[in-house]
């Protein structure tokens, strides 16, 4: 692989040698796929700060004073979310960054997302929308067909945002939709769940689960502009969680139970060529076995992730990296949803959609107040 | 300034860059930033080259700011054409009318500022300096803060900033105010106002109809440009409103409500958190703070040089 990045993030101690029209490219590709506090992250780790030149750093400190307070906002968030939902009785558990933050693990530092997913069983989703609408979350999604889409296929409420705080919200039933090739068992998830220290009823996922979900995210995405910052994710779970052969054994057989061994596949395969993750030979092989992918779509696969995980920047494109990352584009989409079901999402989406904003524009909706949305949510409830 | 050719050579990578994206691009240095500017247009180049001619190009390899103005390509290169702005390929903003390329350009590089150096509480003001002293001028837009900007630097004062102070803390504990020294952005009347006010000043091209009117670029002068990586202590906080026909008064504004102004319009005062509070608060305390209501240019200059006799008590 021709990145980098990627050598840097894995060795560190080459940041020393850079020359500036190096560091100049470091830092946009970095900035391509939002790595800079990442970056500065490691360079901390690793006692660097004092060898890297000023003009350079200034952008990975910069980028990491932005996620030191994101982090504080998150916890807070997610506290103020534990006692909305704690009528519900249930464990909250808070998934990818959110858990990440809140149980100070690994990935976290020097990283930023965007928004905040939890995990709550599927039978009360209703109410905890309701809950949740109290308080100030409100459904991004205005159109009609996107709320029927979320509700009845996809494995989450319509993204909700805080009218206040604008923080993001998803709240999931599942880490995948029903309606996509393989549906991990969200009991068996919840079944494993680990409580967090110093936050009364939030929950993360088991370590084997974490490496796992983080691995589908990313494998079943056709978002893959910061693909390599979540590749890392899986790289530095990795790294925390899986040391003896044990570990493995149980990452393994996890992956079968939860029919992802294809995105475990890939994340360690990947890991170990961007990253130089140390995974055992005969872990690789099994976890490839468990697969059962043939040649050609192995072949295939590689073809469209050697270029799509890749920084979406020019001095990493190569021969084919637009054909990759359309290809990885429309696989999301296969994945999620059989055909005869997205050829008429696809059509509403390209066709009716722009027509109803194009008169929505001409003569624009009244907007609702508060109460009238909370009247309608209760007729959906019932 | 100095015109490239990309790519860079192609040791750092073994792959070869793709040469479409970036046909040729400037290189400029303002204040503590460098830029690489880029575009698929060469007329976009020569708008922008004619507001940033004298300004030193930058003589490191290392760009803090690679972006570009690009002219949208397809059917709006002829239907109602339209260019975009984008910082590496990312793209903050929705395309603008082709002609808008000089707004454009400004306007990215603001959002460049107040979006990544969080070294600095970047506040919405207009900062000039005169002796030492560094005059802060924070109003919410259209209140005729660059107008009078542009009018004190025309009569002298140096041009640090018209839209954007750096604030940062001196090893000393007082706050000081880093040049940007790009040029002062005008608006609609302010534009005749200020030609007829100095006949010296220069302009950039005029662009029609933007969202925010008709908007052109005076040219920041060649002293401010040279003297641009000066940093300046900040001793006055005034809060400018044009008021048509009023008379010049500037009264004291308490520290508090001073400190809740300039708090509402900083841009990344939640980024830093506590530090940007502890700049916020010093920068209050060392200043004195007015509010500010005028109407005629030259009693506005009057009033401020007549300030430089008054001594500094705001320091410790």
């Amino acid at each position: 692989m021709d990145c980098l990045l990627a050598d840097v993030i894995s060795s560190p101690h080459a940041a020393c040698q850079l020359s500036m029209r190096q560091w100049d490219l470091l830092i946009r590709q970095a900035r391509r796929v939002d790595m800079l506090a990442r970056l500065y992250a490691k360079l901390v780790d690793a006692d660097l700060l004092e060898s890297i030149p000023s003009q350079p750093l200034r952008h990975l400190r910069w980028s990491y004073i932005l996620t030191k307070r994101h982090r504080q906002s998150v916890i807070l968030e997610v506290e103020e979310l534990a006692s909305t939902l704690s009528s519900l009785q249930v464990p909250l558990v808070v998934l990818k960054g959110a858990a990440y933050n809140c149980a100070k693990l690994s990935p976290a530092d020097g990283r930023i997302f965007s928004d905040i997913d939890i995990l709550l069983p599927k039978s009360l989703l209703p109410t905890a929308e309701s809950l949740l609408l109290r308080k100030g979350w409100l459904s991004e999604c205005k159109d009609s067909y996107d709320q029927k889409y979320y509700r009845k296929w996809m494995h989450e409420l319509p993204p909700m945002r805080h009218t206040k705080r604008l923080t993001e919200l998803d709240v999931h039933h599942a880490i995948l939709p029903e309606t996509a090739i393989v549906s991990p068992s969200s009991r068996r998830i919840l079944s494993r769940i680990v409580a967090i220290e110093g936050m009364p009823n939030v929950y993360r996922l088991c370590n084997e689960d974490l490496i796992l979900h983080s691995a589908t995210h990313l494998f079943f995405d056709g978002e893959m502009t910061h693909a390599l910052r979540d590749l890392e994710d899986v790289n530095s779970l990795l790294s925390a969680y899986c040391e003896t052969d044990e570990d493995w054994e149980r990452l393994l057989s996890r992956g079968l139970e939860l029919e992802l061994t294809y995105p475990l596949y890939y994340a360690l395969y990947y890991c170990s060529t961007f990253f130089g993750a140390v995974i055992p030979e005969p872990v690789l092989k099994k976890s490839l076995g468990l697969t059962k992918m043939s040649r050609r779509h192995q072949l295939f696969m590689r073809f469209v992730f050697d270029r799509g995980l890749l920084p979406d920047h020019a001095s990493c494109a190569s021969r084919g990296s637009a054909l990759a990352r359309w290809l990885l584009y429309v696989r999301s989409h296969y994945l999620k949803m059989p055909f005869h079901l997205l050829i008429p999402h696809l059509a509403y989406k390209s066709v009716v959609l722009p027509i109803k904003k194009r008169m929505n524009e001409s003569n624009p909706p009244k907007t609702k107040t508060l109460a009238q949305l909370l009247a309608e949510k209760n007729t959906q409830v019932q | 300034m100095r015109e490239m050719r990309y790519p860079y050579d192609r040791s750092i990578s073994q792959r070869e860059p793709n040469l479409h994206a970036f046909p040729s691009a400037l290189s400029l240095k303002f204040g503590p930033l460098s830029v690489s500017v880029s575009s698929n247009s060469s007329k976009t180049l020569d708008c922008i080259r004619q507001l940033y001619a004298d300004y030193p190009e930058n003589e490191s390899d290392f760009f803090d700011f690679h972006v570009s103005i690009d002219s949208a390509q397809g059917i709006r290169r002829w239907y109602k054409p339209q260019i975009n702005f984008s910082l590496d390929g990312f793209k903050p903003f929705k395309p603008l009318p082709g002609d808008q390329a000089l707004p454009l350009f400004e306007w990215g590089m603001n959002w460049c500022v107040s979006n990544h150096c969080h070294d600095y509480l970047v506040v919405h003001a207009a900062v000039v300096e005169k002796q030492g002293r560094v005059l802060m001028l924070s109003a919410p837009p259209g209140a005729g803060k660059s107008t009078l900007c542009a009018g004190l630097v025309c009569r002298g004062w140096r041009l640090l900033s018209d839209e954007l102070a750096l604030v940062s803390m001196s090893d000393d504990g007082l706050v000081q105010v880093t040049p940007l020294g790009r040029p002062v952005c005008l608006k609609n009347q302010s534009l005749g106002v200020i030609r007829s006010f100095s006949q010296d000043s220069r302009f950039g091209p005029v662009c029609y109809d933007t969202v925010k009117g008709d908007v052109a670029h005076m040219l920041a002068p060649k002293e401010s440009i040279d003297r641009s990586q000066e940093l300046a202590q900040l001793s006055w906080v005034v809060f400018p409103r044009y008021a048509p026909q009023a008379k010049s008064v500037l009264s004291p504004q308490g520290k508090a409500q001073s400190l809740l102004n300039l708090a509402k319009q900083s841009f990344n005062l939640n980024v830093l958190g506590e530090m940007g509070y502890r700049l916020l608060n010093q920068s209050i305390t060392q200043s004195d703070c007015y509010d500010f209501q005028y109407s005629s240019l030259d009693d506005a200059v009057k009033l401020f040089d007549s300030l430089l006799h008054v001594p500094d008590t705001g320091k410790n």
